[in-house]
């Protein structure tokens, strides 16, 4: 949480948000200088309890009332933007402000690049995926899965007749299992069989034995 | 120099201004140094550069104590008179200060106990020590080609280390001054919120240059009696030291002449026939920022073996009350002696009087 060390480089998906984030400053004309005064507050209180959730209510905060604070109807619009911008981008993080601080911070020198270095037409905004997103794609092309071949699983969490199950550590899986559900406590490892894949060779359902 | 000389003056300012004349034009057989053009309708005054010449003269140093100098620290508290507001630089959410408002502009603070960085405290004393003095025209905003010839900042060279009074006792580029500002805390939690009006960018029409387009003097922004609150609906909500709140802090020095230390004190208010006050951080043009000085001890090591092999100062190295209000006035004479320009003190004096009967600006925002 808060007490969290603020990690020294970003990873491969956190670069690529940060990435994205500077494209859309970009091309949405979002004064770079009003990134900078939000991040001046992270920064102040980012060791506090709950900062990440505080930026984002903090970015609400500017957006109701920046009218207040800013020179122009054009501050409010940057707010607007950048508000949107990281709830887009950043709510995975949300625990996790020093992440934050970090992103954004790249973000912040990346638009410059973009600013100085290429014609505002030629960026086009990117997609990222979450970093769960990568875990699950880094654990698919890991490893090669058939049909009918058989995993061991953590039950990660048990609905009525439905049963969470976790395998290699990232990939859930939701299953109806009527006859287990009863049988089975959230925690526990039990075998579990593939019974589908996707065309792209992961893994599509998966059943209790 | 009676006391109330400077209330008078300032009130009469209250009168509507009389039609613009053309600077200097009258006064132009007067023998009086720079005449200065009137700026009763600007919130501002200005005090003229010394036509004596800068005088550059070998500083002393700080690395050893001189048995003829004077060394030591000044206790001070200052008392906001006016509301004032020290910049964090950081827009917070009222609820991260414990203050009621939606957003808010942060002044320095830990805690929620406001400060004054040491920094901005030197630079309110430099920047009046200089006025006083003849001092070169380094802190200033002046463009090169603005500043009159000889005034310009003193430069420390190899074989010729010669600087102005201020650069002896602030510090030049490359050379450490002999005081030393550290942060003035505030000595409760800060409750108050303040409304500060967005200002308006200063205009360029600016009274401080002469008809050759150099600068004349530096400028003070005048006290008021209260500033300007525009109130929620106008104002940028601002956490600010309410009237009364207190800062303390402790000057250090190290082998300054009486002289100096007397200038320093003139410039704390100290001094009764000039009685000041400081303005310190935002809004001064719209009267925030007023604080009255208390000097209320001074300790000095009069003898530096005593110092370094006791614990406890004996008494006569730390002077409260009466016997420090008369080692103050005899280090206040020797800064008018030797130090001081008078004709530059009188008109700051004027400038930065208080008490004060000037109203609250108007139309400043
Ligand atoms: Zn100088």
């Amino acid at each position: 949480m808060s007490t969290e060390i603020a990690p020294l480089e970003l990873t491969e998906v956190q670069w690529q948000v940060a990435e994205a984030i500077a494209r859309k400053l970009v091309i949405e004309r979002t004064d770079v200088n009003e990134l900078r005064k939000t991040l001046s507050y992270l920064r102040e209180y980012v060791d506090r309890e709950n900062a990440g959730k505080a930026f984002f209510d903090y970015l609400k905060t500017l957006v109701r009332r920046g009218d207040q604070i800013g020179h122009s109807k054009k501050t409010v619009e940057y707010y607007k933007s950048l508000d949107s911008i990281c709830s887009e981008y950043l709510k995975d993080y949300q625990d996790k402000a020093p992440q934050i601080l970090m992103i954004l911070g790249w973000a912040t020198r990346l638009v410059k690049y973009y600013d100085k270095g290429v014609p505002t037409g030629e960026i086009q905004p990117i997609t990222v995926m979450s970093e769960r997103e990568a875990a699950i794609q880094a654990v698919t092309q890991a490893n090669t899965f058939e049909v009918g071949q058989e995993i061991e699983a953590t039950v990660a969490a048990i609905k009525k007749s439905k049963v969470t199950y976790e395998i290699l550590g990232t990939i859930r899986l939701t299953q109806k299992e009527p006859k287990l559900a009863s049988k089975l406590t959230e925690g526990q490892t039990v075998s579990v069989y593939i019974a589908d894949l996707k065309n792209d060779g992961s893994i599509k359902r998966i059943k209790g034995i | 120099m009676s006391k109330s000389k400077p209330i008078k003056k300032s009130s009469q300012s209250q009168k509507p201004s009389p039609p613009k004349k053309r600077v200097g034009a009258k006064l132009g057989a007067s023998h009086q140094p720079n005449p200065i053009p009137d700026t009763q309708d600007k919130p501002y005054g200005l005090v003229p550069l010394t036509t004596q010449g800068i005088d550059r003269q070998i500083p002393v140093g700080q690395d050893k104590f001189k048995h003829d100098r004077f060394s030591g620290k000044l206790h001070l508290a200052l008392t906001v008179q006016t509301a004032s507001f020290v910049a964090s630089g950081v827009v917070a959410m009222g609820r991260d200060v414990d203050l009621k408002a939606d957003l808010i502009k942060t002044a320095v603070h830990q805690k929620n106990q406001l400060i004054i960085p040491g920094s901005s405290l030197k630079g309110v004393v430099r920047s009046t020590y200089e006025a006083l003095t003849r001092s070169c025209l380094c802190k200033t905003k002046a463009k090169r080609d603005e500043i009159p010839k000889g005034h310009g900042e003193c430069k420390i060279q190899k074989d010729k280390i010669e600087v102005c009074p201020a650069c002896r006792v602030f510090g030049a580029m490359g050379w450490q001054g002999l005081v030393a500002f550290p942060d003035a805390v505030g000595q409760k939690v800060s409750t108050s919120v303040g409304f500060m009006p967005s200002l308006y960018r200063p205009r360029t029409e600016n009274p401080m240059y002469q008809n050759d387009g150099k600068v004349s003097g530096r400028k003070f922004y005048y006290h008021a009696v209260k500033a300007v609150n525009a109130g929620e609906q106008r104002g940028i909500p601002v956490q600010q030291a309410g009237q009364a709140y207190v800062f303390k802090t402790a000057l250090q020095f190290k082998n300054l002449t009486e002289a100096e230390l007397g200038t320093l004190l003139v410039i704390l208010g100290q001094d009764s026939d000039y009685p000041m006050a400081l303005k310190v951080g935002g809004g001064k043009p719209i009267g925030m920022g007023s604080m009255v000085v208390t000097v209320e001890a001074l300790e000095k090591p009069g003898n530096l073996k005593s110092r370094y092999t006791h614990y406890v100062l004996p008494d006569s190295d730390h002077l409260t009350d009466e016997p420090l209000k008369r080692f103050m006035q005899t280090a206040i004479v020797a800064a008018h002696q030797t130090l001081i320009e008078e004709y530059q003190l009188k008109e700051l004096a004027r400038i930065l009087a208080w008490p004060t009967q000037r109203p609250a600006p108007e139309g400043m925002y």
